[in-house]
């Protein structure tokens, strides 16, 4: 249902992006895997509109969206937990996971609402503290909370891992597969290959602003080249 | 009150404190206030101004005063701060008409902004109002709009005009006993891009066409500025017979003036206002050499009566007296000898006193003309042309306060 | 939204307008009058400058264009064609809102917060040299004089007067502008509105994936903003009957106004409001210390800004109040 079809992206004169094709399908969980720099989190903004692309296409459901801003994505099932959370900080918890459904109807509204609090239980007791004083792994189910709220049928999230403690991590895994259970398609990125490509279905190699790899979860791993240079990387590393 | 929050109750409080007030008095003195830029840009000013007025007063209590009648009030007298703003300028002379009772204003000692905003003060309170040092003859304008609603406001300052009716009328002079050739008859101009500058300007250019002269150019550089290369080039160009600049900071004329005269050209200068400034004379004697310049209105080397004022502000403050220290002074006794002539502190009476005030003080002889404003002009307050000679500054024009003969 | 308008703002609102209520009836000197009125105006426009400075979060540091827009917008046209201040001062508010949002453009395109400010103060610079060079119009520098003031308003047998001098009248205006103003600001930023100005101050990007659309509801703020603080010029000069470029448009200006809305509280809603009558009040009383009264107000500021860095409407008392007491559930949508 989305689709990257050739995209490149330009920061200034410099090429980030070059000729990144990629898909996500109805229900996948899709990860992004690569090392620091290697473009992953410009993917997800030219996909979300938060950064345009100089050219290539960006289709979601057959409609060309490349070339419109990130405004019109939530209309059409499509949100994004941003890196680091991006909450905002001086507003209350419950202010900022309404403030998710910021195109939608009041009374669909309140409907996804109760549907996100059964979701994720754990932000209840905090509805009324002031987000930015939440730790970081109640800030990233704030944040997940609110990219639900535009009921997403794909749901973008940027290094939703980066910061959290092991246990949180687990936590926040769970929550991506529980939410993909419902029919959400996912595409996330992480630098860990273990971690992205244990939880998803399909993933792709990253390396430099190029899609240098691509292929089942499953497959990703067992690798070599994935083996040699990530997983070797981690377990030394470790 | 626990739901309140803890600002609202600091406003509460605050509010409170401004709501308390208490104006009560009694008196048997006469009581004067002033109100001037005492902080700010032109707190100097102000400063110099509060001495003056300061200073005619202790000199009225103390019966050094220049008395009208045999039995003279005693006077009290407060001035407060504007700090040159116009609506900081009202709430300070609505306190001292609340606080203080006073009978009269001397306001706005220097700003013609706040003085425009302090004369409608004057029908609101049946107060009799007399600005010092402002010049701007949009003040004069709006008195003569409606001459019934302002009859308690005075000006006790020429018109801004002033200045160009002294430079024009020097060059007359000089021209009719060919002191200075008018050659081709053309006068440029290089100002300040201030409104002084350019109402300054635009008045002398004005009265220059009138005798049939041309105005060639008229240059306006941004104050302080000191590159004028590019004004001066067009000038070289345009070969004026006259040229006229106008700063109001020293450092602008002292470049002028050191480029002008590496251009050589061959004009007649007159500068307005920054040789006033002692710093121009220290720094520019080798290249000022020969320059006009308007207007000397207060000297100490030059004039003993000056020399003695200023002595005497130095001796009771610790600095000498400047011309607003003078002109100051010379209003509040303008003040005082109406009230004392009037009798009583009858507004209308004071007026009229004002009205037919004729005295000549340190800086001049004190006249209103139909406008309300001080007259200029020799016979009255004069607004001397002066030139640079041998590295002193002489008095050129008119020649009736004239120290040396032009050069 | 619970930090920038506290726990009960209609409250507050109501005890302020409890507050100045009787104040024109108390007989008070017109000394005090004409100083409450003051702070009542430059609140206006202290909360106007806010809603761009402190809830949207751009340094805008030109908003005393707007205030000399409004000002000479409606001096201006109720001079020279006679129509009643009545009427021309919504026509300089509206004049300013359509400046605010002109200049608005350019910033839509500025990230970075330095430029912004360097923008907006030359756009104000820019202002004041217009007017003060349209000298056959506004007699510039010289001074705009023949402002009338707003015209008389019967109520039985006695009327009610304006302009300098009509002390209690004048009051009145300021105090209905004042509780008017911001009565409207709080039901229209309390709401959706105020949310989206927060949440573009606190992660752009993150309003953006939300669906907001940060170029319109920006200019919108800068229209709101300017209309504000326009409005409040058009009653200052109104009031004062007298302008100049640069005792409206000028770094004084623009100083105390800052001042006013740093010690009071940026983003907060009632934080203008405390830093006006603060600096309007206090420059006042300082006047009993004479030469040292500019001294004391610059440390007073000092002071404030040091004890009260998040200003006065971020200061909580420390006693009688629960270090994290829950608050109500706020309307999000």
């Amino acid at each position: 249902m989305l689709q990257l079809e050739r995209v490149n992206v330009h920061y200034g004169a410099t090429r980030v992006l070059w000729d990144v094709s990629m898909e996500v399908g109805a229900g996948e969980i899709v990860a992004i895997m690569g090392p620091n720099g290697s473009g992953k989190s410009t993917v997800l903004k030219a996909a979300m509109g938060l950064k345009k692309p100089s050219s290539g296409v960006v289709r979601l459901d057959g409609e060309e969206l490349q070339a419109r801003s990130a405004t019109v994505r939530p209309q059409r099932g499509m949100s994004i937990v941003l890196e680091r959370r991006r909450l905002f900080p001086r507003m209350s918890v419950e202010e900022n996971v309404m403030l998710g459904a910021y195109t939608r109807k009041t009374a669909e509204a309140r409907e996804t609402y109760r549907w996100v609090l059964d979701l994720l239980p754990e932000i209840k007791p905090h509805l009324n503290a002031t987000a930015g004083k939440l730790s970081g792994g109640q800030q990233q189910m704030v944040a997940i909370a609110r990219g639900l709220m535009a009921n997403p049928r794909v749901l973008l999230m940027d290094e939703p891992f980066l910061g959290l403690s092991p246990a949180m991590v687990k936590t926040v895994c769970s929550i991506m597969q529980m939410i993909n259970e419902r029919g959400v398609a996912i595409l996330f990125n992480e630098q860990n290959a273990k971690l992205s490509f244990a939880m998803s279905h399909r993933g792709y190699l990253l390396e430099s602003g190029r899609v240098v790899l691509s292929g089942s979860g499953e497959d990703m791993l067992d690798h070599p080249e994935v083996r040699r240079v990530y997983l070797g990387m981690r377990e030394e590393a470790a | 009150m626990s739901r309140l929050s803890f600002p609202a109750l600091l406003s509460a409080g605050l509010l409170g404190a401004a709501l308390l007030g208490s104006p009560a008095y009694a008196q048997e003195e006469i009581s004067i206030g002033a109100v001037g830029p005492l902080t700010g840009p032109a707190a100097n000013t102000g400063k110099d101004h509060r001495q003056g007025l300061d200073l005619a007063v202790k000199d009225w209590n103390e019966g050094r005063g220049d008395y009208v009648s045999k039995n003279p009030p005693k006077i009290k007298f407060a001035m407060e701060d504007t700090s040159g703003k116009p609506e900081v300028a009202i709430s300070a002379a609505q306190r001292l008409i609340t606080r203080e009772g006073i009978k009269m204003l001397i306001g706005d000692t220097l700003h013609s902004h706040s003085t425009l905003a302090l004369m409608e003060l004057a029908p609101q309170y049946n107060l009799p109002i007399l600005s010092a040092e402002p010049v701007s003859s949009a003040i004069a304008d709006k008195v003569l709009s409606d001459e019934e609603r302002y009859k308690l406001y005075w000006k006790g300052n020429w018109n801004s005009s002033g200045y160009g009716t002294a430079v024009h009328d020097f060059y007359k002079w000089a021209f009719d006993n060919k002191t200075i050739d008018p050659g081709s008859k053309k006068i440029a101009f290089v100002v300040e891009d201030t409104d002084y500058g350019i109402a300054n300007a635009e008045k002398i250019g004005e009265l220059f066409e009138g005798d049939g002269w041309s105005v060639t150019s008229t240059e306006t550089v941004p104050p302080a500025t000191t590159d004028f290369y590019p004004q001066l080039s067009k000038l070289r160009e345009a070969a004026p017979d006259v040229v006229v600049s106008v700063f109001t900071v020293a450092n602008s004329g002292i470049a002028f003036v050191r480029q002008l005269k590496e251009q050589a050209l061959e004009t007649s200068h007159l500068a307005i206002y920054y040789p006033t400034k002692p710093e121009f004379l220290e720094q520019a004697a080798d290249v000022a050499e020969g320059t006009y310049w308007a207007a000397l209105t207060f000297s100490s080397e030059l004039n003993p009566e000056h020399k003695a004022f200023s002595d005497r502000v130095e001796a009771e403050y610790g600095n000498p007296g400047t011309y607003s220290t003078a002109h100051a002074y010379c209003v509040m006794q303008v003040a005082l000898r109406a009230i004392d002539a009037a009798g009583s502190t009858d507004p209308d009476a004071i007026a009229e006193q004002l009205k037919n005030t004729d005295y000549p003080c340190v800086v001049g002889r004190f006249k209103f003309d139909k406008d309300h404003a001080v007259q200029s002009g020799p016979d009255f307050i004069p607004v001397p042309v002066a030139q640079i000679q041998k590295g002193k500054n002489q008095i050129i024009w008119p020649e009736n306060v004239a120290t040396a003969k032009p050069q | 939204m619970l930090e920038v308008f506290g726990r009960r703002p209609y409250l507050v609102l109501l005890v302020m307008a409890l507050l100045l209520a009787p104040v024109p009836f108390l007989q008070l000197n017109d000394y005090i009058v004409h100083v409450l009125t003051l702070f009542l105006i430059f609140a206006v426009f202290a909360t106007g400058w806010n809603i761009t400075l402190g809830l949207l979060g751009l340094k805008t540091l030109g908003h005393h264009a707007f205030f000399a827009i409004g000002a000479y917008a409606s001096a201006l046209v109720s001079h020279y064609f006679g129509v009643s201040p009545w009427i021309t001062m919504w026509l300089g508010a509206l004049i300013a809102a359509v400046a605010g949002i002109i200049i608005g453009f350019p910033i839509l395109r500025i990230r970075s917060m330095p430029h912004v400010a360097i923008v907006t103060l030359a756009f104000a610079e820019i202002v004041r040299l217009v007017f003060a060079n349209l000298k056959d119009i506004t007699r510039g520098e010289l001074g705009f004089w023949g402002i009338p003031p707003f015209n008389p308003i019967g109520i039985g047998d006695t009327a009610i007067r304006f302009g300098l001098g009509n002390a209690a009248g004048s009051f009145a205006l300021a105090a209905v502008l004042f509780v008017g103003v911001h009565l409207i600001l709080l039901l229209l930023l309390r709401g959706r509105c105020g949310l989206t100005f927060l949440a573009i101050r606190d992660a752009e990007a993150a309003a953006e994936s939300l669906g907001v659309r940060l170029a319109a509801w920006k200019l919108f703020a800068f229209g709101i903003s300017a209309a504000v603080v326009g409005l409040s010029g058009a009653v200052y000069a109104h009031y004062l009957m007298i302008l100049t470029p640069t005792s409206v448009a000028g770094p004084e200006m623009l100083i105390s106004l800052l001042a006013m809305i740093i010690v009071g509280g940026v983003g907060r809603f009632f934080g203008p409001i405390y830093g006006a009558l603060l600096l309007t009040a206090t420059s006042e009383l300082l006047r009993d210390f004479g030469d040292y009264r500019m001294l004391l107000y610059g440390a007073l500021i000092i002071v404030f800004v040091f004890i009260a860095p998040a200003g006065i409407a971020g200061l909580k008392p420390r006693l009688g109040r629960k270090p994290a007491e829950a608050t109500k559930p706020v309307e999000a949508v």
